[in-house]
């Protein structure tokens, strides 16, 4: 218990060090206007998704549906996990979208991308959804291929919240003249997991791999490429040799905080850039990335955000029903964490901010919570 | 005032045993190293109090800093500072009381077994029990069956260990009372400690009904209420367990928070989430008047 305690302690340390240095070091650079940041983070959110994560899913569908065709003991089912922070929906939709055609056949089981307005209603969705195609899965001359890419969409942690889920396992392992195409948060998948075994049935769940610098770099490139970055500073004795290398190890470290992610990774590259003085050349420039610190946090806090990364986004009377609260008792602390800027409301849907994502897994774990990672 | 007279008598006792032991024996003394007093100047007086309240000092700090840090960081951390109190207290203790004997006896073979004589013979006498608790407590602190942070139950008394002195610990019950409990307790008393020096403690949870409502039902019910409660640790196994009474059934869910500390707010949960369920099944309770022909004398009041 003493060794990850000073691990955590070093880590802490490093982290605020690097702060106050560039806190004390009289930066003459500003950080971005929050109406440039915005205009900055609406481009980014549409890019598409990484090109590495799409490659990924590709051949991992290619390889599975080959061998479900091949073999009919094999897997029917596909499960691409991600980070709660990191959207997959458009990963597969994506990959779906290049697979249109008539022999392809991938039919989206559950286009929707939220819960239903009613909570009581979540599990039902689903459970309509899959007796609406009948109970024999695909209909005649229906494709026999089906996604679901937002798994963690179709629950919530209350009695009788998973039995849509329930009763998708059942289809999936009865129907195996269908191939299925799942995408789930991994923080849900782990949930149900230990809620409904899930993994047991399904063992082969395979989690979108990390981005190095340079692939996010090139994810990126359509957002910087506008902005003419110049280099921070001169080069250091010691340091990277040209202009080149020191933004190579900008990225790396980049990617290296962000643990790979595109979300949190974008979260932070946005934090980083910098706004020159006007009479020091102005332009931007990209500073060494930190991670935000998490402001202090009661347990009430924790159980808050713990169910916010089990369901990825969720409106705040979803939030309330699944922690058995009334809304107004929840209200105060989630006004309070919207303001410290620890989660984000987009249309209607709370959710955890992709750039405290690392601190806050670690807070969790600390606190003896369950977490993918830890 | 009977027991304040006695225990007068005995300290009086013991200085009278004190000087005819102590006081022949230095008289009888020819050297230095045969006296079991060393001298006493104003420097090693200075000294020993000086010594005495930087202990003292030492003790409050270690209790207020690691009370304060404990609660300040993550949970995972809390027992491991917590824990580390007696321990500190006892390194304390023991280099203090280690420098006032170097500076004020002669700890030569013979005089330390005239000392210890002496000292038996006083402990037998007044601070039997004080010393009795003292050992108690030290043997605790390796047996450890309480530390702090604990949560333990104590003949009728039920709460958090907060405080381990040298006598006798502290316990916060539910009310928000402390209890001080002297430590000699262990010497007689069965103690049982709810989580042993881990975060999470089993709480069980009861609900009762007619033999009529379908047991399966009830138990996934009470299942998903253990899971579904955001204060469960997952990790830990959950079990419902049932038994048969004349007045109709009971069901008993075991099951982990994460944080023992929540082991009221979380039996208060599950028993809302659970309870909602039920009203939403329309499932009968068991009927009172049955309990009274109960051989076993349990009710559904009393579990």
């Amino acid at each position: 218990m003493a060794v990850p305690l000073l691990h955590s302690l070093h880590a802490g340390l490093d982290s605020w060090f690097t702060r106050k240095t560039s806190q004390l070091a009289d930066d003459p650079l500003e950080p971005l206007p929050r109406e440039r940041a915005l205009a900055l983070g609406r481009r980014i959110e549409a890019l598409d998704g990484p090109a590495p994560l799409q490659a990924f899913v590709r051949e991992a569908l290619g390889e599975a549906i080959e061998a479900w065709r091949a073999d009919p003991e094999a897997a029917n089912v596909l499960v691409v996990l991600g980070r709660p922070v990191e959207p997959i929906t458009p990963v597969i939709e994506a990959v779906l979208a290049e697979r249109e055609g008539p022999s392809s056949g991938f039919h989206t089981l559950l286009p929707c991308h939220r819960r239903p307005a009613d909570p009581e209603n979540t599990p039902r969705m689903l459970t309509a959804a899959l007796e609406g195609r009948g109970a024999s899965g695909a209909a005649e001359g229906e494709a026999s291929l089906l996604s679901l890419p937002n798994l963690d969409q179709c629950f919530l942690r209350c009695i009788d919240g998973w039995s849509g889920i329930e009763r998708l396992r059942r289809v999936i392992l009865e129907r195996r003249d269908s191939f299925w195409l799942l995408g789930c948060s991994s923080w849900a998948w782990k949930f149900l997991d230990h809620v409904s075994q899930i993994s047991s049935y399904f063992p082969a769940a395979r989690f979108l791999p990390s981005l190095e610098g340079s692939e996010l770099r090139e994810w990126l490139a359509p957002v910087a490429e506008g902005l003419e970055l110049k280099p921070e500073t001169a080069a250091v004795p010691g340091g990277p040799e040209t202009a080149e290398d020191a933004a190579a190890d900008r990225w790396s470290q980049l990617a290296e905080l962000a643990a790979g992610s595109s979300r949190i990774a974008a979260e932070l590259w946005l934090g980083s850039l910098r706004l020159a003085p006007a009479d020091d050349e102005g332009g931007l420039r990209q500073v060494k990335p930190v991670l935000p610190d998490l402001p202090s946090l009661t347990d009430e806090d924790r159980y808050l955000l713990h169910s916010l990364l089990i369901h990825s986004t969720m409106r705040r009377d979803h939030l309330a029903f699944g922690l058995g609260l009334p809304s107004h008792r929840l209200q105060p602390r989630i006004h309070w964490l919207l303001g410290e800027g620890v989660i984000e409301e987009t249309a209607g849907e709370l959710a955890v901010r992709p750039s405290h994502y690392p601190c806050l897994v670690k807070e969790l774990a600390n606190n003896n919570f369950f977490t993918w990672e830890a | 005032m009977a027991s304040a007279t006695l225990r007068r008598r005995r300290v009086r006792v013991l200085l009278v045993a004190l000087a005819a032991t102590i006081l022949p024996a230095a008289a009888r003394a020819e050297t230095a190293t045969q006296r079991i007093l060393a001298d006493v100047t104003l420097m090693k007086s200075i000294g020993a109090v000086v010594a005495v309240l930087l202990a003292y000092a030492g003790i409050f700090l270690i209790e207020r800093l690691t009370g304060w840090l404990s609660e300040k960081v993550a949970r995972r951390y809390r027992l491991l500072i917590k824990q580390s109190v007696p321990f500190l207290k006892g390194m304390i203790l023991i280099v203090t009381v280690s420098y006032l004997l170097d500076q004020f006896l002669n700890l030569t073979q013979n005089n330390l077994l005239a000392l210890t004589g002496t000292l038996a013979v006083a402990l037998g006498f007044a601070f039997k029990d004080y010393v009795s608790s003292i050992i108690a407590g030290v043997v605790s602190l390796f047996e450890a069956s309480y530390r702090v942070g604990d949560r333990v139950r104590i003949g009728d008394h039920y709460g958090e260990v907060v405080g381990y002195g040298l006598r006798s610990l502290q316990l916060v019950t539910p009310d928000d009372n402390t209890i001080t409990i002297p430590h000699n307790l262990l010497w007689t008393d069965s103690i049982s400690n709810a989580n042993s020096g881990k975060l999470e403690a089993q709480v069980a949870t009861d609900v009762y009904f007619d033999h009529t409502v379908d047991p399966d039902l009830v138990v996934d019910i009470l299942y998903q209420a253990a899971y579904s409660s955001q204060y469960t640790q997952l990790r830990l196994p959950i079990v419902v367990v049932m038994e048969e009474h004349l007045w109709g059934t009971q069901y008993r869910l075991r099951c982990y928070p994460m944080d023992a500390r929540d082991e009221f707010v979380y039996r208060t949960d599950l028993l809302m989430r659970a309870k909602r369920a039920f009203a939403h099944h329309d499932l009968s309770y068991p009927r009172p008047q049955l309990a009274l022909l109960d051989p076993a004398g349990s009710s559904p009041a009393e579990g």
